[in-house]
C-alpha cells in the first residue's frame, strides 16, 4: 500500500451560516500530482486555504505521514514543507531572478545585518535550474521575463525553501500551449524527485496530460476522488460529477416570446482574448453565454457596453450600426451593462440608493434650469425600490448599508432607469445569497418580457436555469450555440472546458 | 413628503453646529479683544476672507472628485502677475482680469489632463506644474512688484468698490458661492463630481465620462485660484509675485473642516470652514499675537478636521464590512 503524504479527514468549515466544506476528505501520494476539480464555490479553494494556513478549519483532522499536525498559519504550513504558487505569481519585478528565489533567506543562520553573499546565492540558484529543462537568465530583473519563466522561478522558489508538496493554483491560464508543455516537464520533474502535486484546472484535458489522480469537489463535498487509468480520462464522466443532480426548482418559468433582434455583433475580435465572437440578441428573450473565469465574458461584457475597445468586429442595435465611444453613448443606444464587480464597477457604495438609481439617466429628473427635482428623483426612485422589491425604508439609505443581493437590485435598478431595452449582466449573483438570487433571476425574466436581456456567467447552472438560448465561451471563441432544450449541463461544461 | 424633511433636518442641525462652533471662537476672541466685533472689523474680516473662500471653494472642486491640488497656489501667482502686466501695458482691466483668469484656466488644464488623463500621481504632479507655474512668474518684473498703471486702471475698485456697505469682492465670493452651490449639490453636474469622487470605475460605468469631470475640476481650481489672486492684488494695490503663496493651508483648512462637520467635503461646508479659519486669522492679528502662533494654530485645526473627517470615514467603512463577509461566505457556498 503507498503511503500518504497528507492526508484530510472531515474537514469542516463555515462562513456565517454558509457551509464552505461539509466533512471534506482529500488524500495526497507522495511523489503524485493529484488534480482538484469542481465549479465556481464548491469548496476547492477553501481546501487549499486551510492546507496552506490562510484559513483554520472548524473541525475535522489534517495529517501528514500518518501523524496529525497543526497548521496555525501560512508559517506552520511553510515549516511543514507546504507551498503555493498562484497563477500570476507576485515577486519583486526589480529584483532578479535569483535574488526571487532566495527573498527572505539570504542569511540563514546568520544575522540580519550581514553581508549577502551574492555569489553563492546565484550559484545555488543555477544548480537548483539546471535540474529542469528550462534555460532561464537568472541575472535579469524579472519583470524583463515571460510568464512561465517567472512561474518557474515562483516554483524553484518552493523548491528552495524544502517544501514537498506544492499546490499549483490554476497554473496555465496565463500560459500559452508551447509554454504549457515546458511547465509539465517541469512538473514530471518534481514529481520524480518525490514531491506531491496538487494540481488546480478548470481545463479538464489537462488532467489527463499531467495527473496521476484527482479529486472532485461539489458543494463542500468530496463527490470522487479516482486515478488516471493508461493517461485518460471520461471527461463527461468529470462534469458530471462536478455538477450533481439536476436542475432545482429554483428558476423562474420561460416564457420566452422571441420578437425583433434588439442587438447583434459580428466577428468581434480583441488581440488573445476574443476571437471572431458573433450572435444575436432578440426582445423578449434571455441569451445566455456561459464561460470560465478567464474566458472572455467579462470583456464581451465590457465591449457591448462601450467600456472597453475592440480590435475588430461591429456592433449592431436594433438592426443598424453602431460604434459606441464610450458607456455614455451606450445608454443612449440604451443598452445597460450591470458590471460583473459590484464593488469596484456596480454601485457608488457611498452615494444614496436614489442617487445611484437615477446616475445613468439624470436628464429625467431635471427641471428646466438643469436642476436634480429631488422630490421627483425620490418619487421615480420609490417606485423602482418597489419593483424590484429592495429591502429599505426609504431612498436616501447609503448603498453600501444594504445586503449583496438588494446592492446588485440598486444597480439593475440603475439601468431600469435609464429605460434600456438591451440589458446585459456579467455574473449576475456573485456575492448574493441564495434567497436574493431567485429575486433577481425573476427580475430579468421580467425584463425580457419588454426587453432583450444577455446573461453572461461562470455558472453554468445560472445560464442553463435561466436562458432562452446558450452560447459557451472556451478561450475566447465560442464553442457551442444552441437553444436551453438542445443541451445538457455536462455538454456545456465539456464544451468550455477542453479543447475537444 | 415625510422623508425630505428628515435629510433637510439633518442638514439643518449640522449648520446650527457650526454657527455654535463660530460662534464660541467669534466670542473667545471678543473677550480678548472688545472691538473684534464692529461693523468694520467685520466688514475688513469679510474682505480678506473672501480672497481664501474664493480660492478654496476652486479647490473643494478637486476634493470632491478624490483628489489634491497643491499646485493652485502656485499657479495663481503666475495668473495674477499676468493680470497686473497687462494692466501696466494700459490694457483694459476687464480685459486683464480676463487675461488672468485664462491662465488660471490653462494651468489648471495642464494639471487636470496630467491626472485625468495621463493618470499621473495627483500630489507630485501639480507640485511640479505649480512649481514651473511660480517660477514662470517671475518673467514678467524679474519677480519686481508691478505699480504701473494700478491705481489709475481701476483695477482696486475689484476689491475696494462698496456695494450696499460691503466691498465687491466679498459680492463676488457669495455669488459664485450660490453658483457653486446648485452645481455641485443640485445639478446634474454635481451628480457626477460626487460619483467620480466616491467610486470612479462606478461612475464610468454609470455613463458618467470620469477624465473630463477631473480635468475640469482641476480647471475650476486653476480658475478660481487666479481669481482670488487678482483681487488679493487688487487690495493691495500692486501686483505682488508671492501673492497667493498664503493661500495653501487657508484654503485646505477651509475644506477640512466643512468635512468634518458635513461628513463630505462640500460648497457649504467650506463656505463656512473659510468663514472660521478667517475668523481665526484674524482674531490672532489684532490681538498682536505673533503670526507664527496663528501658523501654528491654523496647521493645529487643520489635522484635527483631517482627523475628524477620516475618522467618519473609517467608521463608514467597518459599518461595510459586515455585509461584505457576509457576502463572501455565500459565494464560497454558491
Amino acid at each position: 500500500m503507498e503511503e500518504n503524504r497528507l492526508e484530510l479527514i472531515g474537514i469542516n468549515k463555515t462562513f456565517t451560516a454558509v457551509k464552505a466544506l461539509d466533512t471534506a476528505d482529500f488524500f495526497l501520494k507522495r511523489g503524485e500530482v493529484h488534480g482538484l476539480l469542481g465549479i465556481n464555490g464548491a469548496g476547492k479553494s477553501t481546501l487549499i486555504k486551510i492546507i496552506s494556513g490562510i484559513y483554520s478549519k472548524d473541525s475535522g483532522e489534517i495529517l501528514m505521514d500518518g501523524k496529525p499536525v497543526v497548521i496555525k498559519n501560512a508559517q506552520d504550513a511553510i515549516a511543514l514543507g507546504i507551498s503555493t504558487v498562484y497563477q500570476d505569481p507576485q515577486m519583486i519585478d526589480s529584483f532578479t531572478g535569483y535574488e526571487n528565489i532566495y527573498l527572505g533567506m539570504e542569511n540563514e543562520s546568520k544575522s540580519d545585518i550581514s553581508p549577502i553573499s551574492r555569489k553563492k546565492m546565484r550559484d545555488e540558484a543555477k544548480k537548483l535550474l539546471e535540474q529542469y529543462p528550462l534555460d532561464i537568465d537568472l541575472e535579469k530583473p524579472v519583470s524583463l521575463l515571460s510568464a512561465i519563466e517567472r512561474e518557474i522561478i515562483a516554483l524553484l522558489r518552493a523548491i528552495a525553501r524544502k517544501c514537498d508538496i506544492l499546490i499549483l493554483d490554476e497554473p496555465t491560464s496565463i500560459l500559452t500551449e508551447k509554454e504549457k508543455q515546458i511547465l509539465f516537464d517541469c512538473i514530471r520533474e518534481l514529481k520524480g524527485k518525490g514531491v506531491s502535486i496538487i494540481y488546480i484546472t478548470h481545463h479538464l484535458d489537462e488532467v489527463s496530460t499531467i495527473c496521476d489522480s484527482y479529486t472532485i469537489f461539489r458543494n463542500g463535498k468530496t463527490v470522487a476522488s479516482e486515478n488516471v487509468i493508461g493517461g485518460k480520462v471520461d471527461v463527461n464522466h468529470i462534469a458530471e460529477l462536478m455538477i450533481g443532480e439536476k436542475l432545482s426548482r429554483f428558476y423562474p418559468e420561460k416564457n420566452a416570446s422571441p420578437a425583433d433582434e434588439a442587438f447583434s455583433c459580428e466577428g468581434i475580435s480583441l488581440s488573445e482574448k476574443l476571437n471572431d465572437i458573433g450572435f444575436s440578441a432578440r426582445k423578449g428573450e434571455i441569451l445566455g453565454i456561459f464561460g470560465l473565469v478567464g474566458s472572455g465574458i467579462d470583456e464581451l461584457s465590457k465591449i457591448m457596453y462601450g467600456a472597453m475597445d475592440y480590435s475588430e468586429g461591429s456592433l449592431k442595435i436594433a438592426g443598424e450600426f453602431v460604434k459606441l465611444k464610450n458607456t455614455e453613448s451606450a445608454i443612449e443606444h440604451g443598452i445597460y451593462l450591470v458590471p460583473g464587480n459590484r464593488k469596484t464597477e456596480g454601485q457608488i457604495g457611498n452615494l444614496s440608493i436614489a442617487e445611484n438609481i437615477t446616475l445613468a439617466k439624470l436628464s429625467r429628473v431635471l427641471d428646466k434650469l438643469g436642476l436634480v427635482k429631488r422630490s421627483e428623483e425620490q418619487k421615480l426612485s420609490g417606485e423602482l425600490i418597489n419593483t424590484l422589491s429592495i429591502a429599505t425604508p426609504d431612498g436616501y439609505k447609503k448603498v453600501q448599508e444594504l445586503s449583496g443581493g438588494n446592492q446588485q437590485k440598486v444597480v439593475i435598478g440603475k439601468g431600469l432607469f435609464s429605460q434600456a431595452k438591451v440589458y446585459v449582466f456579467c455574473e449576475p449573483t456573485v456575492g448574493v445569497d441564495v434567497g436574493a438570487k431567485s429575486g433577481i433571476y425573476e427580475i430579468m425574466r421580467g425584463l425580457a418580457k419588454d426587453s432583450a436581456v444577455i446573461i453572461l456567467s461562470s455558472d453554468p447552472e445560472e445560464v442553463l436555469g435561466n436562458a432562452d438560448r446558450i452560447i459557451v465561451l472556451n478561450q475566447g471563441r465560442i464553442t457551442l450555440q444552441c437553444a436551453d432544450k438542445e443541451t445538457t449541463l455536462k455538454q456545456m461544461l465539456v464544451k468550455a472546458t477542453s479543447n475537444q | 413628503m415625510r422623508i425630505i424633511r428628515k435629510d433637510n433636518k439633518g442638514e439643518a442641525i449640522t449648520i446650527a453646529a457650526f454657527f455654535v462652533l463660530f460662534a464660541a471662537v467669534a466670542i473667545t476672541f471678543q473677550i480678548f479683544e472688545p472691538t473684534f466685533l464692529t461693523w468694520d472689523s467685520v466688514t475688513t474680516m469679510l474682505k480678506t476672507g473672501a480672497t481664501t473662500a474664493i480660492a478654496a471653494l476652486g479647490l473643494t472642486f478637486v476634493i470632491v472628485v478624490s483628489h489634491s491640488d497643491i499646485s493652485f497656489y502656485m499657479t495663481s501667482c503666475f495668473s495674477s502677475m499676468f493680470m497686473a502686466w497687462l494692466i501696466s501695458l494700459k490694457i483694459h482691466p476687464i480685459i486683464a482680469v480676463a487675461g488672468g483668469l485664462l491662465m488660471g484656466f490653462i494651468w489648471g488644464g495642464i494639471s487636470g489632463i496630467a491626472v485625468g488623463k495621463f493618470k499621473l500621481p495627483d500630489i507630485i504632479s501639480t507640485i511640479a506644474i505649480g512649481s514651473i507655474a511660480f517660477g514662470a512668474a517671475y518673467v514678467f518684473s524679474d519677480g519686481a512688484f508691478i505699480y504701473e498703471e494700478f491705481h489709475t486702471s481701476g483695477i482696486i475698485n475689484l476689491s475696494e468698490h462698496r456695494f450696499l456697505g460691503i466691498t465687491v469682492s466679498v459680492w463676488i465670493m457669495l455669488v459664485l458661492y450660490i453658483i457653486a452651490y446648485f452645481a455641485l449639490d443640485r445639478s446634474k453636474i454635481g451628480r457626477w463630481f460626487y460619483s467620480t469622487g466616491a467610486n470612479k470605475r462606478a461612475a464610468f460605468f454609470s455613463g458618467v465620462r470620469v477624465n473630463q469631470v477631473i480635468i475640469a475640476a482641476f480647471i475650476v481650481s486653476g480658475v478660481l485660484a487666479a481669481l482670488a489672486a487678482i483681487i488679493y492684488d487688487a487690495a493691495q494695490g500692486q501686483g505682488n509675485v508671492k501673492i497667493g503663496m498664503n493661500f495653501l493651508m487657508p484654503c485646505f483648512s477651509a475644506i477640512y473642516i466643512g468635512w468634518s462637520v458635513f461628513k463630505k467635503p462640500c460648497v457649504i461646508g467650506t463656505f463656512f470652514g473659510a468663514l472660521i479659519s478667517t475668523v481665526i486669522t484674524t482674531g490672532f492679528t489684532v490681538m498682536s499675537i505673533p503670526y507664527y502662533y496663528s501658523d501654528l494654530t491654523m496647521a493645529g485645526v487643520l489635522i484635527l478636521a483631517i482627523g475628524l473627517s477620516k475618522m467618519q470615514f473609517k467608521s463608514k467603512e467597518s459599518d461595510i464590512a459586515k455585509p461584505d463577509d457576509k457576502a463572501e461566505g455565500q459565494v464560497a457556498q454558491a
